[in-house]
């Protein structure tokens, strides 16, 4: 019971967008694809949703090939960046639109409707048009739209992107709520890495139309496949140590005035900014042998923040247990 | 303070223009022609100035109420005509990738901005009694009769549904250009097949812009006197030409006027029920 992507290949005149991509999506799952913009998640989720069809390999739902069948057969709804909310219908035809259109008898459409708008806070919304609606609220109506038809899969592409810092960060829980009371597998497509970070299940890195890594976040964070999912999630540090490359994260990067211990490795170097960010200090420190780094100070370490002004010789440093080092590509 | 006042002064000159422009050049002569419909014809052309409803009486022979009919169905079959082949044509346009949609515009810019008068000669002249077409039927071994080929209904038809297709297509192209394509993609993808698509999605949210061409091509067609005097010749008297034909031939100016107050009527009713359907749908959306 799972969505299967075999040996995906997508071609748009002469520029391979996707390359040779393999993926497994367990169901129930909520399942990011985290990448720069222009690295081919809009492609790859419009060749689920049925909207282009892929040059060479299968998609199977089931075990089923999905190849033949047209994107309104297919038990998939897609929640648009634009939302595509019709301006006119109000929000409760938007929702049942579809339901209509499978000859849903009149009673259980109202009732359904009515459920969903309840699932989404907006029951008193339900004669409104979607032109009256904020961005916050056309997004929930937009996702509202999608699961009604309890599809097996919801595919949503970068929905959260025209939305303001505050609202995103309220919808990402809500949308993490919805997707657990549903139940059903969400493909959430994103190019923001924290959004990814706190919302999945899994995650999957895409670069260039290449899947970098697919795990959990955690996992993803802590022990990163390759150099790029390394500097694409989360802040790193990079060290050249014997003539490698090595990362290390700004939490594990630790800095101080007196010599470090034996069993770090360390570098001296220059305070040269230190910001306030409340529970944290951000430290950066310009090595000796060239290049910044960021530190992270607790903030309780007053005595010591005290001491770390500007222009001050520090030492840098990191234990060999946090480094990740990755054979050049 | 004072700078803006004169500026609002010299705003309110500018704006004046128009108004004195529609009253000098359209309600004045349209209260004229309002005035010399109740009068009567002077026995040498000219008007004699009685006040009487005689002319409009007359209007009601079944001849002129004939004719009418006529134009308002060949109005109306224009339109129709027109609806249906523009709505396809403008939906392919916006479909096209935009290097080839734009030769495609030009190739529609191009006629309807060449003169009337010449297109509609060019037409006459091919179909003519000893022009080409009839030549190359007659070629084929087709039999036909000269004179109906040459000048007939449908040739009038064909003459303004493709003076008139452009007004259709823009007002249409526009609308679907603007429509948020992915609407499109977003009732295919809650199922919608491709006449659910067509009825439930693009129809509501062209449909301002269909009743707008609707109409750019009615109102002038009713009025049409150059196409049906070209191309349909004494056959296809329409309203047009029989307005212009009281004026110009019959000198008979009062009727004329009557005739013509008779289609401005007939054209604000359909302006005014047009403008509802619109308001109607604006209410909704
Ligand atoms: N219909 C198309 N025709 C040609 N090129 C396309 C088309 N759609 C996408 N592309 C190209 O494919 C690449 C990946 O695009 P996309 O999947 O939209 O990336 P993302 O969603 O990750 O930003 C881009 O370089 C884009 O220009
Ligand atoms: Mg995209």
């Amino acid at each position: 019971m799972a969505l299967i992507l075999k040996n995906i290949v997508k071609k748009f005149n002469s520029q391979t967008v996707v390359q040779d991509l393999s993926l497994k999506i367990e169901d129930g799952e909520f399942f990011s694809l985290l990448g720069p913009s222009g690295c081919g998640k809009t492609t790859l989720l419009r060749m689920i949703s049925g909207f282009e069809t892929p040059d060479s390999g299968q998609i199977l739902l089931d075990g089923q090939d999905l190849t033949p069948i047209p994107s309104n057969e297919r038990p998939f709804r897609m929640v648009f960046q634009s939302y595509a909310l019709f301006p006119h219908l109000t929000v409760g035809e938007n929702l049942a639109f579809g339901l209509k259109i499978q000859k849903t008898p009149k009673e259980e459409i109202s009732e359904r409707v009515e459920n969903a708008l309840n699932l989404i806070n907006m029951l008193d919304y339900k004669n409104r048009f979607p032109e009256t609606l904020s961005g916050g609220q056309c997004q929930r109506v937009a996702v509202a739209r999608a699961f009604i038809n309890e599809p097996r899969v919801l595919l949503l592409d970068e929905p959260l992107s025209a939305l303001d810092k505050k609202m995103r960060d309220h919808m990402q829980t809500e949308l993490r709520a919805i997707q657990r009371k549903l139940n059903i597998t969400f493909i959430f497509v994103t190019h923001d890495q924290d959004e990814a970070m706190t919302m999945s299940d899994r995650i999957a890195v895409m670069e260039r139309g290449y899947l970098k890594q697919v795990s959990s976040p955690h996992e993803m964070y802590s022990s990163p496949a390759n150099a790029f999912t390394a500097s694409f999630l989360g802040d790193m540090n990079v060290f050249v140590h014997s003539g490698q490359k090595v990362f290390i994260r700004p939490e594990r990067t630790l800095v101080s005035l007196s010599p470090m211990a034996s069993d770090l490795v360390s570098y001296s170097g220059e305070v040269i900014n230190k910001l306030f960010k409340g529970v944290f200090w951000d430290v950066y420190v310009r090595l000796s042998t060239g290049g910044v780094v960021k530190c992270l100070v607790d903030s309780k370490n007053e005595d010591m923040m005290e001491d770390l002004t500007i222009g001050k010789e520090v030492q840098v440093g990191y234990s060999q247990v946090y480094a990740h080092v990755f054979e050049t590509e | 303070m004072s700078s803006s006042t004169k500026n609002a002064k010299n705003m309110s000159f500018i704006s004046l223009i128009p108004s004195v422009w529609f009253g000098v050049f359209l309600l004045f002569p349209i209260l004229m022609t309002f005035l010399m419909s109740f009068q009567k014809r002077g026995t040498y052309g000219g008007v004699e100035w009685v006040f009487h409803f005689d002319n409009y009486i007359r209007v009601f022979d079944l001849i002129y109420l004939k004719i009418f009919w006529k134009s308002l169905l060949l109005s109306g079959s224009t339109t129709l005509i027109c609806l249906v082949i523009a709505y396809p044509l403008a939906w392919a346009l916006v479909t096209l990738p935009q290097r080839t949609r734009s030769v495609f515009l030009l190739l529609l810019i191009i006629p309807f901005l060449t003169n009337m008068l010449i297109r509609i000669y060019a037409l006459k002249v091919i179909t003519a009694f000893d022009g080409p077409f009839i030549a190359l039927l007659v070629q084929m071994g087709i039999e036909v009769d000269r004179f109906t080929v040459s000048q007939n209904i449908w040739l009038v038809m064909y003459g303004m549904v493709t003076t008139y297709l452009p007004y259709m297509i823009f007002p249409l192209y526009a609308a679907m250009d603007r429509m948020n394509f992915s609407l499109v993609e977003a009732a295919q993808d809650l199922g919608a097949c491709p006449r659910h698509v067509l009825f439930q999605v693009l129809v509501p949210n062209t449909y301002k812009a269909a009743v707008t061409g609707a109409s750019l091509v009615f109102i002038p067609c009713l009025g049409e006197y150059l196409i049906p005097d070209l191309l349909g010749g004494a056959k296809s008297m329409l309203m047009g030409n029989l307005i212009t034909e009281q004026f110009l031939k019959a000198r008979d100016w009062p009727f004329g006027a009557a005739l013509a107050m008779i289609l401005i009527f007939l054209l604000m009713i359909f302006i005014f029920l047009s403008s509802r359907s619109k308001g109607g749908a604006s209410g909704k959306a």
